[in-house]
Parts: C-alpha cells; sequence; structure tokens
C-alpha cells in the first residue's frame, strides 16, 4: 500500500513539469495567433498611410510616420519586444533578433508601397521550443495620384 | 496467487497503454484542431486587409478610367494577398475597379461609393491541418467599401 502511493507521487511529480509544459505551450500558440492577427491590421495601417504619400516622391518623413502608426498599433499586443521602424526603403531581410519587430516600408515598382512587420516578439512562457516564434505580415498599397 | 497476480499486473499493463492510446489521440486532435483555427482566423484578417487595400488602390487613380481602377485594385489585392502561401486567391470581380458600368469605360464617378469584394480559400487540406480535414478547403469572403472623393479630378 506505502509502495503504491509513493510511486503515484513520483509519477505525479515527474508530469506535472511536461503538464505545465504543454498549457504553457498552448497558451505561447494562442498568443502568437494573436500576435499575428495584430501584425496584420498593422502592416495594412501602415500601407494604407504611405499609400497618401506624393506618388512622385515617397519621402523618409512620410513613411517614417506611416512605420510610427504600424509601430503604435503593434505596441499593445507586443509585450516586452522592441519595435523598430526601419528607414524608408530598407527590406526586413534576415532573421530579427528574439524579441524585436521591424516595421518596414518600401517603395515597389507600380506606384506601390510595401509594409511589411516581420519579427520574433519575445516569449514570455516556457514552452517546449527554446526561441520566440517569427510573425511575418505584408500589405500592398496602390500609391494615390492627387497632385499638390 | 502469484499466477493471479501477474495476471493482474498485463491486465494494468494493457489497460495503460489503451490510456496514453486515447489520450496520446485526443492531443493530437486537439492540436490540429487549434492549428486549424489559427489558420482561419489568420486567414479572415488577412482577406479583410487585402480587400480593403484592394479598394483603396481602386479609389487611389482618377475617377472615370476603369481599367486603371481596377489594376491598381488588382496589385494591391494580388501583393497583399502572395506573401501568404497557405491562401489561394479568387481573381477580383471586374466591380472592384468602381461602380460605373464597364460599358462605359467603368471606373467611378467623383464621391462614388467603391465597393468590392474578394474571396480566398484557406489551404487546409494541403497543410499538416489535412491530416484531420477531409473536406473541400474552406472559402473566406470579405467586402470592403470606400467613399471616394467628390473633388476628385478625372
Amino acid at each position: 500500500m506505502r509502495h503504491g502511493r509513493g510511486q503515484t507521487i513520483v509519477e505525479f511529480a515527474v508530469l506535472l513539469g511536461p503538464i505545465f509544459l504543454s498549457i504553457f505551450s498552448t497558451m505561447a500558440i494562442m498568443l502568437h495567433a494573436w500576435e499575428e492577427e495584430v501584425a496584420i491590421n498593422a502592416a495594412v495601417r501602415t500601407a494604407q498611410y504611405a499609400a497618401t504619400a506624393d506618388p512622385t516622391a515617397l519621402d523618409q518623413d512620410h513613411a517614417r510616420q506611416a512605420g510610427l502608426i504600424g509601430q503604435q498599433t503593434l505596441q499593445p499586443a507586443m509585450f516586452a519586444s522592441r519595435i523598430q521602424v526601419q528607414p524608408m526603403d530598407v527590406r526586413c531581410g534576415g532573421v530579427p533578433p528574439d524579441g524585436t519587430v521591424w516595421v518596414c516600408v518600401t517603395h515597389e515598382p507600380g506606384s506601390l508601397v510595401r509594409a511589411e512587420v516581420k519579427g520574433r516578439p519575445a516569449s514570455l512562457l516556457p514552452t517546449f521550443w527554446n526561441s520566440s516564434l517569427m510573425i511575418d505580415e505584408v500589405a500592398v498599397g496602390h500609391l494615390q495620384t492627387f497632385q499638390r | 496467487m502469484i499466477a493471479h497476480v501477474v495476471a493482474r499486473s498485463r491486465r494494468q499493463e494493457g489497460q495503460s497503454l489503451i490510456q496514453f492510446g486515447i489520450i496520446l489521440f485526443a492531443i493530437i486532435f486537439l492540436a490540429l484542431l487549434a492549428d486549424g483555427i489559427a489558420m482561419l482566423n489568420a486567414g479572415v484578417t488577412t482577406v479583410d486587409g487585402a480587400v480593403q487595400m484592394a479598394v483603396l488602390g481602386a479609389g487611389s487613380v482618377p475617377a472615370d478610367d476603369g481599367a486603371a481602377g481596377y489594376d491598381a485594385a488588382n496589385a494591391a489585392w494580388t501583393g497583399t494577398m502572395s506573401h501568404h502561401s497557405w491562401l489561394i486567391p479568387d481573381s477580383l470581380p471586374q466591380s472592384c475597379g468602381g461602380p460605373r458600368d464597364p460599358s462605359v469605360g467603368g471606373g467611378y464617378d467623383p464621391g462614388d461609393v467603391i465597393t468590392c469584394a474578394g474571396s480566398a480559400q484557406v489551404n487546409l487540406r494541403g497543410s499538416i491541418v489535412g491530416m484531420l480535414w477531409r473536406f473541400p478547403n474552406p472559402t473566406i469572403r470579405a467586402v470592403a467599401r470606400y467613399q471616394t472623393s467628390r473633388f476628385r479630378s478625372s
């Protein structure tokens, strides 16, 4: 009887770790899904603002403002992450460091602007995997043809 | 006595194995279900955003130019959607170029509301969720409207 109880306690202790890890991993995936949704919205809002630039000269200031709109949209969802607005026409290439999210605005051929939100938001919970999950969302807009 | 204990031990082992199998199946099922829901959720947001970009594109060109409006809408739509390999976008309807009749050049008159509807399939069958999903891929539809300026030049 005593032997059986001891075994149960040991089994329970051994299983506790994986059970909590499973619960935290599921929560991390759900959090990631939410962050992805916010990232799509941020990319769309950034591209919408960037598309209102002067089509003959998409300037650095306007692209920066567009990037800041993306940053503001991302801020409430990206806990403990750095959100960096890249200079205009610098693509979100490569893999950002852990806990960093980039907002990139680039001018594309055919009077298009491309807003990209790419990053690896800080992982808040212990999970089965070590690094944080990647988000990469893009929105493309057509520049307004208004002239001053 | 010993034979009885051995038989009980074997029976328990078999029961544990069955329980483990059931739990494992349930965990895999729930994980795939969660993955499928996450894909659908991201798909809805992406299609919604892409249609918004498309309708904005249609209104970004001069009025009365249906071809340019449709091209701009289509460029925004395909540019936004092409980033996701698991989404299969349908082509945009011509009405995304503007509400005017295509026989008179299409496009929009200043002050018109452009309505654009886009749709895409979420390729669940081509993903890991396909292990579970045995039905046709679900289609997501989104509609966006854009009020053009009354002072827009043609």
